[in-house]
């Protein structure tokens, strides 16, 4: 009562609102988002962060105690079989080295109610032992269909529910027997008025053998999580998240796994520092200068669920070290260890950091990466501390300054087929029967799944 | 006066008070305050909604400024996986149908960096 008397505002400093807070995910639907502030500030300018869709800007300057900027939805591939996406949206305001002004909100993308229909299919379970009896079950999401509608299945020389009825939650069943001898049933489900259509793969194996099969390319996506300390931070510590997209391939020989890891991706998280946010770039020339890992491993067993664990990956890129996981990193670019990775004409290899410009550095990632063996398309890591990254850096000259040292903390993992087997999402887009990194990094967004646990910018309970 | 009208009475000046406080000029409104750490810049991207196929293409962050300094770097990516462009501006052709983000990336002179980001449909 006294504050309503005095009538000062309970606000928070620094608020944030987003209308609609619902909206289509078509790619191009927009939600207006809106930082404000409670208290009059000049000169300021308001940063802003999605976890979906594409933010018309990442800043956008304070008038009148407002900043505004756009959301531009995600694409409805981005939903996968998702009824929704939550995308959290977050703005900061920086006003001294130890002030910072932080505001949350959120939204939520749905699938559009306008286009053709769209299929998902799932067995449940992928593959099962031939002659062990029963039935697979078939889940169909349908979008845009009528409830009641019909969809027709066809799975050639199985025996299978002919056809299944759209419920009014879009969702249709239908079975599939375990037949007596094995192979592979391909199963294909169709809208007939519009001809969209699903597939997917169920194997049916003999007993003794694994029930999945890995051989093939699979996006692995890890959001890992780092945190970072420096002096030149602030506030120091700061924890980030920072995805990588690496393109796994693998041959499978009984419960033998012969693995290659190449890295396509690596997005430095910014750090906000003494002197403001700074970033780093890695170029083309970084990647191919990452080299490809090669492991060898056994899987424990051939049932759905079993667990993934390759042995950890150690990476040193830039320098030649006798002990790649123990030595110490080079600190001078004269160093006999230190090698020109990138062939550049720069010792180790080149990084573009937004305040010193190219850097020149060696550093080593040390990655471990498990989970469970979902079927032979998905291997998911869903228990935080699935993926631990590490990564050190070394630079040569001034810029180390602005380098933290790095600490991995637990995050999510998941390694999805990208090659279009088994009905799998297929990424050779020019058909040239591989899966490059470019395409890789295509897929990944379209198949991605899990969400990394949530990492407070000041590290929260982690500090 | 009952002891029924009395609690109303008070219950009415409670009201009052809270009303006329709620309306009354904010008595702890701070002065105005600037920052005192650089700034991010602010991209501005300017990119037609749509495009056909093999139609060269202007993107356009000329806009683009910084608050308290300048704009010393910036890179444009066409969403095609083609290589990324150098400067606020460039024209750029689009092969395949499909809907494309584009983005821009502007770095201040004191390091400071920002994106802005926009879609394109391209049509056969």
């Amino acid at each position: 009562m006294l504050a309503l008397a005095a009538g000062c505002p309970e606000a928070p400093p620094l608020s944030l609102t987003v209308e609609p807070a619902t909206l289509a995910a078509d790619g191009l639907t927009r939600a207006v988002v809106i930082a404000r502030t409670r208290d009059p500030i000049e000169g300021a300018v308001v940063s802003f962060a999605a976890t979906g869709g594409a933010l018309s800007s990442s800043t956008a300057a304070l008038v009148d105690g407002e900043a505004t900027v756009e959301l531009v939805a995600p694409l409805e591939r981005e939903l996968g079989r998702s009824p929704e996406r939550a995308i959290a949206l977050s703005a900061f305001l920086q006003l001294s080295e130890s002030e910072r002004l932080e505001a949350t909100a959120g939204v939520v993308a749905l699938p559009p109610t306008d286009g053709p229909p769209l299929l998902f299919l799932d067995a449940e379970p992928p593959a099962a032992v031939a002659g062990s009896g029963g039935a697979v079950v078939l889940r169909v999401l349908a979008r845009r269909v009528a409830a009641g509608a019909s969809l027709t299945i066809d799975v050639p020389g199985f025996d299978a529910d002919a056809s299944a009825t759209v419920e009014a939650d879009g969702s249709a069943v239908a079975a599939l027997q375990v037949p007596a001898t094995p192979g592979d049933a391909t199963v294909t489900v169709t809208e007939p008025a519009s001809g969209a259509t699903a597939l997917v793969v169920v194997r049916f194996v003999a007993e003794g053998e694994p029930l999945y099969d890995l051989t093939g390319a699979f996006a692995q996506i890890g959001p890992a999580r780092v945190k970072l300390v420096s002096g030149a931070l602030a506030p120091n510590p700061q924890c980030a998240i920072a995805p990588s997209i690496i393109l796994a391939t693998f041959v499978q020989a009984g419960l033998d796994v012969q693995a290659s890891y190449r890295t396509c991706d690596v997005t430095f998280p910014p750090v906000t520092s003494i002197v403001g946010t700074i970033t780093n770039q890695a170029t083309e020339a970084f990647y191919q200068a990452i080299p490809v890992v090669e492991q060898q491993f056994a899987l424990p067993n051939g049932e759905l669920g079993a667990e993934y664990a390759p042995p950890p990956s150690i990476v040193v890129v830039g320098a030649a070290l006798g002990d790649p996981e123990h030595e110490a990193l080079p600190t001078e670019a004269e160093d006999p260890r230190v090698e020109d990775t990138d062939g550049d004409g720069r010792p180790g290899v080149t990084v573009e950091n937004s305040l010193g410009g190219l850097q020149n550095i060696v550093f080593r990632n040390i990655g471990y990466a498990g989970g469970q063996v979902r079927s032979s398309n998905r291997i998911v890591g869903d228990r935080p501390g699935d993926l631990l990254a590490t990564t050190e850096t070394s630079v040569f000259g001034i810029g180390g300054a602005f380098l933290p040292d790095t600490t991995a903390l637990g995050s999510v993992v998941e390694l999805v087929r990208i090659d279009g087997r088994f009905g799998a999402w297929d990424a050779d887009v020019d058909a040239d029967g591989a899966i490059s990194c470019a395409e890789a990094k295509d897929a990944a967004a379209a198949v991605a799944e899990l969400v990394a646990p949530d990492t407070p910018f000041d590290c929260g309970e982690e500090r | 006066m009952t002891r029924v009208s009395r609690l109303l009475d008070a219950r009415a000046v409670l009201v009052a008070v809270a009303l006329v406080g709620a309306t009354l000029p904010c008595a702890c409104t701070p002065a105005p305050r600037a920052p005192t750490v650089n700034q991010p810049p602010l991209p501005v991207l300017a990119v037609p909604s749509s495009a056909r196929v093999g139609e060269p293409v202007l993107i356009d962050g000329e806009a683009s400024h910084d608050p308290g300094g300048a704009v010393s770097d910036a890179h444009l990516l066409f969403g095609d996986g083609g290589d990324p462009a150098t400067g606020l501006s460039a024209e750029h052709t689009w092969q395949a149908p499909g809907l494309y983000l584009v983005e821009l990336y502007v770095v201040d002179n004191e390091g400071a960096a920002a994106r802005a980001r926009a879609r394109i449909q391209i049509t056969p």
